[in-house]
């Protein structure tokens, strides 16, 4: 993998390392070390990925793997929405309200339904990139969107 | 309907410290590496006590939360044989963990030989007191403590106040073992809070023992925030930690099968040297002994290689309660020798099969290998 594929690929995909790193980080702060620590470590390894078809997949692992490293460091593991309390206007909008349902999500419900639904990758590459069998991920999936349907009162996503 | 672009929308636009982040890092990396290599990173491991990972649960109801209580708000209660609830046991003799704000105290615990589920009671000493679990700040939604306030729209901190609490505890469990520097056994947790404000947590964790009783130990402590009315501000100089111990007995309950020939999985590079399951009325838990024998066949799965297991009718049967599925490397005599363990479990069985399928996947490809029946013989 070339310095420049590395970096354009990097830039390609901000806002969806953006997504990921917000749905687990409330700080903005722990976000900013968290995508900061993940490109180190990916610069370091760059040359390892022979194939450049799974680059996001592999990029994703480590940011995920970052963020539940600061997560840790932090004692706490399911962090919520950083919004202003109190914040009523973007209660009540609905992006506000997406926000916050998805938001609310447990954690391991969470991450499934970003990378899937929201971001598009296969059942195979979120199994990957969390380091869990598929049916987990399959049952995950169903569970969250079971969530997110009673919290929106509302269907969420094509089947 | 929502789609995912409303959600994208919702979430916004990477913030400008996070985009400029990215970009000084990458010129910095790309700096660094036209003007000198590229400092190594030290790969020197890092003790780190592993803490719980703790979820919070807020579906359905129950007075007093036990370990079935938690299955089945994870809708995992088809798992699990109506005998489980045989299972349970209370150890009367335990050391009940004791703080000045909180006490510690074992409600339920199944060991079944293969793993460990523990209810653990955390009760405040004075009413005043209102205690979070390891994962909750004062400045979360109420409604994360479990089902008694999910309708609730206030914070944690905002609702204590409402409710003449003076002071909000944090409570933490950690494995004792580890602190010790041995192998610990917590895989998973949640918490609820109880209407009377017993937090419970739930605690499991993958424990293989032949042994008919074991001792366990937890480190149990409770930290109070600063003020209900701070945002999350620890008052750790005022720490309290405690130990809880407790004997489990082991339920002997267990059936066990096991295949005896050698299958080798030729497309993807194993043989599966050995299959083994262990019946429990809480899990069937499967354990699969595999050696690489083709390097090239094997390396084109990156590490990616996992089976799933598939029933008569060749669909994929779902994971069962059990904690700690994954695979994991194994010393070899042979140092030539590459061998790893895949644990998994599945639901329950009244019965142990003669036979199962074995189908290896490689989450990096779309597709699956070729599956196979693996005859098992009862012990």
């Amino acid at each position: 993998m070339t310095d420049d594929f590395f970096t354009s690929r990097i830039v390609d995909i901000t806002q969806t390392l953006y997504r990921v790193a917000y749905t687990q980080l409330a700080q903005s702060h722990d976000r900013e070390d968290a995508i900061q620590e993940c490109l180190r470590k990916a610069w370091e390894k760059r040359r390892t990925l022979k194939d450049g078809r799974y680059f996001q997949t592999w990029i994703i692992r480590i940011l995920i793997n970052e963020c539940r490293n600061i997560q840790q460091r932090k004692k706490r593991l399911v962090l919520m929405d950083e919004m202003p309390r109190g914040d009523a206007q973007d209660l009540i909008s609905e992006d506000g309200m997406l926000r916050a349902a998805l938001l609310r999500l447990d954690e391991k419900f969470r991450l499934p339904i970003l990378l899937h639904y929201i971001e598009g990758y296969q059942l195979l590459e979120v199994s990957k990139m969390l380091r869990i069998p598929q049916g987990t991920v399959k049952s995950r999936m169903a569970r969250g969107r079971k969530q997110l349907h009673a919290f929106l009162s509302e269907e969420v996503f094509e089947r | 309907m929502k789609t995912p672009n409303d959600f994208k929308r919702a979430l916004g636009p990477a913030d400008p410290g996070f985009v400029a982040c990215m970009h000084q890092t990458l010129t910095q990396l790309q700096i660094n590496e036209e003007e000198k290599p590229v400092k190594k990173m030290s790969t020197s491991f890092i003790l780190v006590l592993a803490l719980l990972s703790i979820a919070t649960v807020a579906f359905a109801a129950a007075s007093q939360w036990g370990v079935l209580d938690f299955i089945t708000n994870r809708g995992m209660e088809g798992m699990v044989l109506p005998e489980a609830s045989e299972l349970i046991q209370y150890d009367s003799d335990q050391q009940v963990g004791k703080t000045d704000l909180a006490s510690f105290s074992l409600r339920e615990a199944i060991f079944d030989g293969e793993q460990l589920y523990m209810v653990i009671a955390v009760k405040p000493e004075k009413d005043s007191v209102l205690l979070l679990g390891s994962d909750a700040l004062p400045s979360d939604p109420v409604m994360k403590m479990g089902p008694d306030y999910e309708t609730l729209s206030m914070t944690i901190m905002d609702y204590a106040y409402k409710h003449s609490k003076d002071m909000l505890l944090q409570t933490n469990i950690y494995d004792a073992e580890i602190l010790r520097g041995k192998e610990g056994f917590f895989q998973t947790g949640e918490t609820i809070l109880e209407a009377d404000g017993t937090l419970v947590y739930m605690l499991k964790g993958a424990y293989k023992s032949e042994q008919e009783s074991i001792a366990v130990n937890l480190l149990c402590s409770v930290t109070p925030y600063v003020d209900i009315t701070e945002n999350d501000v620890l008052d750790t100089a005022n720490t309290q930690e405690t130990e809880l111990a407790f004997v489990l007995e082991r339920a002997d309950v267990r059936n066990i099968a096991a295949s005896q020939e050698a299958v080798t999985f030729a497309d993807c590079g194993v043989r599966v040297d050995r299959v083994t399951l262990s019946g429990t009325a809480m899990a069937t838990h499967i354990s699969v002994e595999f050696t690489v024998v083709d390097e090239a066949a094997y390396a084109l799965t990156d590490e990616g290689l996992f089976f799933e297991f598939l029933d008569e009718k060749g669909e994929c049967i779902p994971d069962g309660v059990a904690a700690g599925s994954g695979v994991y490397p194994v010393e070899s005599e042979e140092k030539s020798e590459r061998k790893l363990l895949q644990k998994a479990s599945i639901a329950a069985m009244d019965e142990l099969p003669d036979a199962i399928t074995l189908r290896p996947f490689n989450v990096w490809e779309k597709n699956r290998y070729e599956a196979q029946i693996i005859d098992l013989i009862l012990k």
